[in-house]
Parts: C-alpha cells; sequence; structure tokens
C-alpha cells in the first residue's frame, strides 16, 4: 500500500462528505485486512481459489447517535480501499 | 525401450535391479497440473525423468529429479497436451517402487436423482464426480456410455478411486455400469469414470432407492429449564414438548430429545452428560450425536440461559460489538463456523416470568401447519430505499411496496396494516438496549417500528426477515423488550436476524445482510423447509461473495455468523 495512513484518510473524507456526510468529521480507525478464503469453506462450498496474498485497508467510522426517542444506535461505515488506493467497497449498518 | 501407458490416478507397484531402468507413459490434457510421484525403498536412490512426447532417458529430458533418496515427485503445470514419458532409474541399490500420476480437477458433485452428462475423449481418460450421502442411505450409480467403447465405474469412500484403490466396481466390458451401496456411510463418495477402451458421451445417474430416517435432534438443558422455571413448569414444558414430539411423529419425523446435561436422556445414544454453560461441549456432544443419529433437522430449545450462543470474536472489529452471538457452530460439523452444514434452527424461551411464551411456542411449533398468505409487508429506512427494493423482490407481489421511514413511523401503522401477512421484512436501524426500530433520513432517526405495533396484530405463522442491528438480540430479555420475541409471541412461525451489528450497502448489488436476506426468501419461496432455507441461504451468500469478488471479507464474515434462525428447523411456510 503506497498511501499513508494520513493520505488513506484525507482521501476517503472527501467521499465520506459525499456520501455519509454525519460520520465525515468522525476519526476513522484503520485495519489491514487479507482476503484469504478458509481451506474449510472452500471445501464445503466446492470452490478453488488460488491463495491470495492481496491485504487491503479497511476505515472504520463509528458514532452513537440519539434516536427520536433517545435511544443510543450505533451508526458504523466501513470503507474498504484497495493495495492501488482505489475505493472498492463501502457498507454501513 | 519400452514405454507401458499407464492411467491418470493408476498406481502402479513394479521394480527396478541395480542400474536397470523402467519406462511409462501417461496422457494429458493441456493446461492441466500433473504429479508425478515415485516412492521407493528405503536406503535406495532412484530417479526420475520426464520428458513431452519423446521417451525420456538420462540425458533426454524436460523433468527431472535426482536426489540422494529413492522418493521423488515431480509436478507439472501447467501441462501440454500429448504424452508424458517417465523413466524411472535405479542409481543406486534396488528394489520395489510404486508409481502414481494424478491430475486434480474440482470434482463435480451429483445429487440423488440428478443425471450428469459427460464425455471421455480417449482410452484411458477419466473424470471424478463425488456424491454426498447420509448414514444408512442407499444409493445406486448407473453409467451409460457408446455402445462401441468401455466404460467403467469405481467408487471410493472419502477419497477419488482409482482403478486400483476402490471400495466399489463395475466394469462389464461395455459401458453400462451399475454400483449399488447398500447401507451408504454419511460423508462423501468419490466416482470415477474410466475409459478402458474408446471415447464418447455417457450419463452417470444417481438415484436415492431408500431414504434413511428423518430424524430431528432436539438440543436442551433439563437442569438450566429447572433451575429457571422450577421442577412444576419443567413439567408442563415436558407435556407441551410430548406434543410436539408426537406431532413430528405424525408428520413422519423421529424426534430424539437429548438434555445436555441430563444421564437418562443421553444414555441411550451411549452419550454423556456436559456441562449446559459450555458452548464448546455443548457442540462436541452434537457431534457425537449426529454421527450416532445422522439427523436431518437440528433444534435447540431454549434461549441463551438455557443453550448458551457461541461468543464469537468479532470479525469486523472497530464496529463496537467485541464478540457475536451465534448459532453458527452449532450448525458446522467441524472447526470453521462459517458455512453451516446442519438445518438448524432454535426456539428460544424468554424471561424468567415468561413461562406462558415459551409453552406457546412450543404448542405453536406441535401443530406443524404454517400456512399464511402470501401477502407481504415491507419497510425500510429511507436512506436504503434502493437497496431494500432488491431485497424485497422474491416476497413483493403486485401492488405491494416499500414503507419508507421517515416519513412512516410507528404511529402510523395500526394492526390492521399488518395482519395476515405472510412476510415480513425490515431494514431499519436498531440498538442493543432498545426494542424499537428506526427510519433514517440524514440526521433524523425517527422510532418506525415498536412492539406495541404487532401487540393486537395478527402475524400467525408469518416468516420474519430483519436486517436492523441487533433485530435477533434476545440475551436477557423479555418478550416485550425484543421484538424477535414479540414476534415469536404473536405466533409468527419464523424469525431470521442479527444478534449484532449488521451491515448492508445503501444502493444494489445485495451484499452482507440484504444478501443473506434475499438469498433466504428465494429458499423459502422454493418451498423447502426453515432450517434447510437458513442453511442454504448462507451456503448461497458464500458462494455469491466469492463468485463476485473472490473473497469473503470481514462484515460479510460476520454476517455469517451474526443471524440466527428463530424457528423449528423441520417446519415450513404454506402459502394459502
Amino acid at each position: 500500500m503506497a498511501l499513508t495512513e494520513k493520505e488513506l484518510k484525507k482521501m476517503v473524507k472527501g467521499y465520506m462528505e459525499d456520501k455519509s456526510p454525519e460520520l465525515a468529521e468522525v476519526e476513522p480507525v484503520i485495519s489491514e485486512e487479507s482476503y484469504e478464503i478458509p481451506e474449510a469453506v472452500q471445501r464445503k462450498l466446492g470452490v478453488r481459489m488460488p491463495k491470495s496474498t492481496k491485504t487491503v485497508k479497511v476505515l472504520t467510522y463509528k458514532k452513537m447517535v440519539t434516536a427520536e426517542d433517545g435511544a443510543k444506535l450505533p451508526i458504523v461505515t466501513r470503507v474498504t480501499v484497495d493495495e492501488d488506493g482505489n475505493i472498492i467497497k463501502t457498507t454501513g449498518n | 525401450m519400452n514405454f507401458r501407458e499407464i492411467s491418470i490416478g493408476e498406481k502402479i507397484t513394479d521394480s527396478l535391479s541395480k542400474r536397470e531402468s523402467k519406462g511409462y507413459l501417461v496422457r494429458v490434457e493441456a493446461n492441466r497440473k500433473l504429479t508425478i510421484d515415485l516412492r521407493g525403498p528405503v536406503g535406495q536412490d532412484f530417479d526420475l525423468y520426464i520428458k513431452h512426447n519423446e521417451e525420456a532417458s538420462a540425458i533426454n529430458w524436460d523433468f527431472k529429479r535426482v536426489t540422494t533418496k529413492a522418493d521423488e515427485t515431480i509436478t507439472i503445470d501447467p501441462t501440454s497436451a500429448g504424452s508424458y514419458y517417465i523413466l524411472v532409474y535405479a542409481y543406486r541399490g534396488s528394489g520395489q517402487f510404486n508409481l502414481s500420476t494424478e491430475v486434480p480437477t474440482q470434482d463435480v458433485e451429483i445429487v440423488p436423482s440428478q443425471h450428469i452428462k459427460g464425455i471421455l475423449t480417449a482410452s484411458k481418460e477419466a473424470l471424478y464426480y463425488f456424491i454426498k450421502t447420509k448414514e444408512g442411505q442407499k444409493i445406486t450409480l448407473d453409467l451409460n456410455g457408446p455402445l462401441d467403447a468401455d466404460f467403467d465405474l469405481y467408487v471410493r469412500y472419502g477419497e477419488r478411486p482409482s482403478n486400483i484403490n476402490y471400495d466399489f466396481k463395475s466394469y462389464s466390458g461395455s459401458s453400462k455400469e451399475k454400483i449399488v451401496i447398500d447401507k451408504a456411510k454419511r460423508g462423501s463418495y468419490f466416482i470415477m469414470v474410466y475409459s478402458y477402451r474408446g471415447s464418447g458421451e455417457f450419463t452417470l445417474s444417481a438415484l436415492p432407492l431408500e431414504e434413511a430416517e428423518t430424524v430431528e435432534l432436539i438440543i436442551s438443558s433439563k437442569e438450566n429449564l429447572k433451575k429457571k422455571y422450577g421442577l412444576p413448569n419443567l413439567t408442563q414444558i415436558e407435556a407441551k414438548l410430548g406434543d410436539y414430539i408426537d406431532a413430528l411423529e405424525a408428520a413422519g419425523i423421529t424426534a430424539k430429545l437429548a438434555y445436555v446435561d441430563d444421564a437418562a436422556s443421553l444414555s441411550p445414544y451411549g452419550a454423556s452428560p456436559v456441562a449446559a454453560d459450555s458452548p464448546d461441549q455443548i457442540k462436541e456432544l452434537i457431534d457425537s450425536l449426529e454421527g450416532k443419529l445422522n439427523p436431518r433437522y437440528f433444534l435447540i430449545l431454549g434461549g441463551h440461559s438455557i443453550i448458551p450462543f457461541f461468543r464469537l470474536d468479532n470479525p469486523a472489529g472497530f464496529d463496537g460489538d467485541t464478540v457475536v452471538h451465534s448459532d453458527s457452530p452449532y450448525a458446522s460439523r467441524d472447526s470453521d463456523h462459517l458455512i453451516p452444514e446442519r438445518a438448524l434452527g432454535r426456539l428460544p424461551d424468554a424471561g424468567e416470568g415468561e413461562l406462558p411464551f415459551f409453552l406457546s411456542l412450543l404448542s405453536a411449533a406441535a401443530s406443524r401447519v404454517r400456512r399464511a398468505d402470501r401477502i407481504s409487508f415491507g419497510m425500510t429506512a429511507s436512506v436504503w430505499t434502493d437497496a431494500s427494493q432488491a431485497v424485497y423482490v422474491p416476497i413483493k407481489n403486485a401492488g405491494e411496496s416499500l414503507e419508507l421511514s421517515p416519513p412512516v413511523r410507528h404511529g402510523d401503522l395500526p394492526a390492521v396494516r399488518l395482519n395476515g401477512k405472510g412476510y415480513f421484512y425490515f431494514n431499519l436501524h436498531g440498538g442493543e438496549d432498545t426494542a424499537n426500530w428506526y427510519g433514517q433520513e440524514g440526521s433524523s432517526y425517527p422510532v418506525a417500528f415498536t412492539p406495541d405495533n404487532i401487540q393486537n396484530a395478527d402475524v400467525r405463522n408469518a416468516v420474519v426477515c430483519c436486517e436492523a442491528c441487533y433485530g435477533a438480540n434476545i440475551v436477557d430479555k423479555g418478550v416485550d423488550e425484543a421484538l424477535s420475541l414479540k414476534f415469536l409471541a404473536k405466533d409468527a412461525a419464523c424469525f431470521v436476524g442479527s444478534t449484532k451489528i449488521a451491515y448492508g450497502p445503501t444502493e444494489p448489488p445485495s451484499t452482507e445482510a440484504d444478501l443473506l436476506v434475499l438469498k433466504f426468501f428465494e429458499r423459502i419461496k422454493e418451498g423447502l423447509s426453515f432450517g434447510d432455507a437458513f442453511m442454504k441461504a448462507k451456503q448461497d451468500f458464500a458462494r455469491e461473495c466469492i463468485a463476485a469478488r473472490a473473497r469473503l471479507d470481514m462484515t460479510e464474515k460476520k454476517t455469517l455468523i451474526e443471524f440466527v434462525l428463530f424457528a423449528d428447523p423441520s417446519s415450513k411456510m404454506e402459502e394459502a
């Protein structure tokens, strides 16, 4: 991964301002994930996948919000960035 | 020098004198992975030389392996089409050796009642299949090939057969072969269709002649039930349970009750009690009972305080959930808990003072009839409208549309809007400490749905799926503190939801919770039982994730373990 954490945050911040403005100001937690599919999973599903050495960076933005009735709700968005610095997935709750 | 032709998968035994060579050849297709394995005598030194389409020698080879031992392996990947000439040479010493060749390919699964077509293009070629079997099942395999060829059939339990190593074989001199396995073991039988002579198309059929007895294994804890409800109430529970077991019998399903902590209930199965507060021990017991009883369905009877959920590490760390409550390990035969292999559901109980809820759940399960109208009710947070539309498709009928929140709030949904619906789909927010579900538009989170909404509604026999965070969180909850329990209290047939924070996209294509619920609805619409539909939905989910992106990421893994099924797994939806 060529991008530093600072560069990553800066790059994704613009995206978050556009897609999830309520979380754009949240400081994300950055983690690295690998994409290996466990052997047992492949066996059970009857698929064969080559061993992947790819890793991605995941930026997790989380905050608690207060609902109309006062209940506390977790709001999370996870942005996945590949080794080339492309945003390849966004998911949230 | 004579090079003897051998077939892929064939294991030959031969011997060499000092400084002697022997030659073999094997034919392969292009772009395969060919492994040639030589196993010679200890203390001797045999070498391996390979040449493509030409006779191999110690000075004319494409591949060689010459260590100081007699065991040598060469892998050619990818192969070129044609013949590989193999020379085995006794550099030092003499003795017997084994030579085998293998071209691993992905074996194709054949299911009972299926007819698979295949083609063998040359003599000595083989194609491989496998069939999953239940304990005691009788399976017939039929092979029909060309009249002018001689195809043979080999079967081996647990691993690929060769024409030397097999458990069953049929080789008649024609291409019409048949193998009957009278009492199959549980697992996989691997099948080789082999051309002894000739080529052409064949049909391989697997016919199940005799199904094994259908068994449902009911798992609960006598001590925990007694502790929570008292001995007199345990008698009431057992009476209801007896009704349920009778109802299963009437439906052709043999129920086997296993109190995990009760020697008397386990001794008929040769098992011993385990700690009822240990998910690991309970899983081990289930694994062992499965080997003896071969259950088709698995029912966990009771909530977290009776048979505890597993507390698994959260694959998607940093979202606030330290652990994930899960039934997935109970549904798996091995230590991998992502992909279920068992049709498993849970009928949970609720708070200590809510015995009537549990008794009513057992009564509803005993009724066995889960008939409801095919009409549906769907509700989504407005921000997820596009994504939810895609999930709603399998249950949506003409004229039906999703309720969007906002503007719709819980007060806008009188019972009459919910009565008689057979399917409910919710894609709303949820929280760990609230029973309500919420909509969203921007930073507004209105209350969209509450237990009061169904207090007076008729949701009997409905299938309910909810993607809300904590939608199926029932740990330490009473009926009015968890909408999942509330739906069950109102006789819904099935509730699918997440015990923890659940994920999904804002727009199609469906991923995570959206994809899992979509797959579940599709499987339910096929007419599968709740347990089968849930198991297959998770398998479909994982396959689609891998097919689409060649991976299972952390939120996808979390989705697989956090979604639970609250239902009688052998029961199914019957549309009125």
